[in-house]
């Protein structure tokens, strides 16, 4: 009888312990208790990612992420770490199809997405979607024609990639971003050092579309066009496209405009004249100078190239830190002072972004660089190097819009060169966040890539066998020998 | 306080027992030589033009199976003694009858075991130190992959100990401990085998391979010491049950 109780009571006591088990872990489950330990924060969301998740969430969306990634892959396990942390947000749901294992499911939702790539992760929200490849996630090394190795994996991207998809789906409506052409531009689509294609696939992975237009021949700037970037023009922009400027600006525009200080230009003096005529009546002065800067100049580079801190408090560079960004013939801009603050535009608001530093100057005569030195005719310094600035219009019902321009004196940061161009990882941030911000999307601005730990070892023949005997012969041998003495003490100790 | 030092004497006498077998060394030997042995192929291998992109010590400490695969052989090897020997060489009865409770016994030797799989762990902390001679060292994902591999072994260890009680024969507790071990690593395999649905979120959930993965990446897998714990103290219950209903017997 009483064996028979225990008995009972065992059975019973078991199936509580292992409900107790799987209640256990099913509460753990649902939470997301995974802490990032590594030195540079290669699994954790950044805050702009949260803000993000918050902002959808907010509007009571939901995100469906499909990762369709062959397992083999290495950017699975990666993508899969980083989504763990997306996915205790409410904002996503993360869904991983496998194309071997189950090829109809997958079959279907690439149907009803109509989608035919593979290794791709797909974002839907609503009747939005989009996919990114697999090889988008990750930056890769340069990789020389002659050279037989693989291109390597240099930077991660996954943040940025999967919160861009999140945000694009997420919006109402597609972003577009315009290149002006016809002005001699650096070209978005040019992949050599002077081009700027770095920058314009990190547009594209940010999901902004990017279309060109050509001022001179186009009768107004589209309406779709969410920024117009007008990078380094060597050529006179005609009052035509000057008009279409303003009427773009007038109903609310964002132009980012990129200009080098003029020292290839000749005669210098009346290149980009209308444009730059057109911003002074805002108050805005684009000098014909080069800033040199003699305590800031970049070691190995000719004095035109320096690095100059981020000012100010825009949402743009307050999360920059004290990085210094690397600027090269850069030319200086002036904005409205205290002085003339009343001569210029009503509802206009201004605010320097990156300066360089007091010992600064702009040098005003580019025919004898040479022998440059700082002299009275100069501009001043500390010289603003990047500026932006808005203004409030009211079309002729009284609404009211609002223009905003960011004027950057230097195209060569986001050209493709190396050290001082897009690559230079505040340069790059301080581009993407400009970029997000004029459209419109502030959170997302400038996540970063993560950094593998990226070690190929480079150890001679006899450091290997250095090591190899190490672990190999020393290491057992030693636990062999502390067993030998344990063993002899211990005999020696029961014999006695 | 009593069973404090009840336990604490048993803990001793455990771990002396264990130091005092020449199988603790050739265990150790074997251990460090597998984990030499890859640790070598893996310095080997990033030494290559076309090596991927990882660390030495996050490919040591959970970027490859192997270390799961030894792991699942060691600890049984370890456990296997605790009670299976007290058991058919009848000093089990001794400790029962010296009113040292079961608990107390089965705490004891869980503790005894798990510190002795922590020990062998121990000359493997060299080989970072060797590292960082050559290379730059991250050690956020060095300590987060040992707190992995360690927890692992100890949750291990419980269900070696639990399958110990069960048996007077060593070999049949170590090769029952082997196989169930590999039944956690072969459901856990589910995330790779099974399309979708919810037997596939179990699977993911449970697979202590790519557990082992994120620990040696730099991630503290909370989850997945949550998971460990459960396991653990499941096993260490059931045992403590048994070797109560041995002593009824």
């Amino acid at each position: 009888m009483i064996s028979k109780r225990y008995n009972i009571l065992l059975w019973l006591a078991i199936v509580l312990a292992l409900l107790s088990l799987v209640l256990i872990n099913c509460n753990a489950a649902y939470h997301n208790w995974r802490f990032d330990f590594t030195s540079d924060s290669y699994f954790s969301l950044s805050p702009k990612t949260k803000d993000v998740l918050k902002a959808v969430k907010h509007k009571g969306l939901k995100v469906k992420i499909y990762v369709l990634l062959d397992r083999l892959n290495a950017a699975y396990a990666d993508t899969k770490i980083l989504l763990q942390r997306y996915n205790v947000s409410d904002a996503v749901d993360v869904i991983y199809m496998d194309q071997d294992r189950d090829p109809a499911g997958t079959k279907a939702i690439l149907d009803r997405l109509k989608i035919k790539e593979n290794n791709i992760i797909v974002f839907e929200c609503g009747q939005h979607q989009r996919f990114v490849k697999s090889t988008g996630l990750y930056e890769w090394s340069k990789r020389s024609p002659l050279d037989k190795n693989p291109a390597k994996v240099i930077g991660f991207r996954g943040e940025e990639v999967i919160t861009s998809g999140i945000m694009s789906v997420s919006e109402d409506t597609p972003k577009f971003a315009y290149a002006v052409i016809g002005h001699d531009e650096r070209s978005l689509s040019n992949t050599g050092v002077d081009g700027c294609s770095k920058f314009a696939q990190a547009i594209l992975r940010a999901n902004i579309g990017i279309k060109t237009i050509a001022t001179l021949n186009a009768p107004k700037i589209p309406e779709d066009c969410n920024l117009l970037i007008i990078n380094r023009p060597r050529s006179i922009f005609k009052p035509h496209e000057i008009k279409l400027l303003d009427m773009y600006l007038k109903r609310g525009g964002r132009l980012l405009l990129l200009m080098d200080a003029p020292i290839e230009i000749r005669p210098y003096q009346s290149a980009n004249i209308n444009l730059k005529n057109y911003f002074k009546k805002w108050g805005v002065t684009i000098n014909n100078d080069l800033v040199i800067d003699s305590t800031q100049n970049l070691a190995g580079f000719g004095a035109g190239t320096l690095s100059a801190k981020v000012f100010g408090l825009h949402s743009v560079v307050k999360r920059m830190g004290n990085t210094p960004l690397i600027f090269s013939n850069a030319r200086s801009i002036d904005l409205p002072t205290d002085k003339t603050a009343g001569k210029v535009q009503k509802d206009m608001d201004w605010t320097p972004l990156v300066r360089s530093s007091q010992d600064s100057w702009g040098e005003q005569d580019l025919s004898k660089l040479t022998s440059i030195s700082k002299d009275a005719k100069d501009v001043q310094g500390p010289c603003n190097l990047a500026v932006s600035f808005s203004r409030l219009f009211k079309d002729a019902k009284g609404k009211a819009t609002i223009a905003r321009v960011f004027i950057i004196g230097s195209s060569v940061l986001a050209s493709n060169r190396n050290a001082i161009g897009f690559e230079h990882s505040s340069n790059y941030d301080f581009l993407m966040n400009t970029v997000n911000y004029l459209t419109g999307r502030e959170e997302v601005s400038g996540i970063g890539p993560r950094r593998p730990e990226n070690v190929r070892l480079n150890l001679s023949r006899s450091q290997l066998k250095v090591i190899f005997i190490l672990v190999m012969l020393i290491m057992p041998l030693l636990i062999a020998l502390i067993g030998l003495i344990v063993w002899y003490f211990h005999r020696s100790k029961r014999f006695r | 306080m009593r069973a404090l030092q009840q336990l604490n004497a048993m803990i001793l006498r455990e771990l002396r027992s264990y130091f005092l077998s020449p199988m603790f060394y050739i265990i150790s030997i074997a251990f460090l030589l597998m984990n030499g042995l890859i640790f070598s192929v893996i310095i080997s291998a990033l030494q290559q033009p076309d090596a991927p992109h990882g660390a030495v010590m996050k490919s040591f400490l959970g970027g490859n199976e192997f270390v799961l695969y030894y792991i699942m052989f060691v600890v049984p090897i370890i456990t296997m003694r605790t009670f299976s020997e007290e058991i058919s060489t009848g000093t089990i009865e001794l400790l029962t009858t010296v009113s040292i409770s079961e608990k107390t016994i089965v705490l004891a030797k869980y503790i005894s075991a798990s510190l002795i799989y922590i020990i062998l762990w121990i000359p493997t902390l060299l080989y970072p130190i060797i590292l960082s001679n050559y290379t730059h060292i991250d050690i956020g994902p060095i300590v987060t992959g040992y707190i992995g591999l360690l927890t692992l072994g100890c949750m291990f260890t419980a269900i070696g100990v639990f399958f110990s009680v069960w048996t007077r024969n060593q070999v049949i507790a170590a090769i029952t401990t082997i196989m169930v071990l590999f039944g956690i690593f072969g459901a856990g395999m589910g995330e790779y085998t099974m399309a979708s649905g919810t037997m596939r979120e179990v699977a993911i959930y449970i697979n202590i391979w790519s557990q082992l993965e994120n620990f040696s990446q730099g991630i503290l897998d909370v989850n997945a010491l949550i998971y460990y714990a459960s396991v653990a103290m499941l096993f260490l219950w059931a045992a403590l049950q048994r070797a109560e209903a041995k002593r009824w017997k």
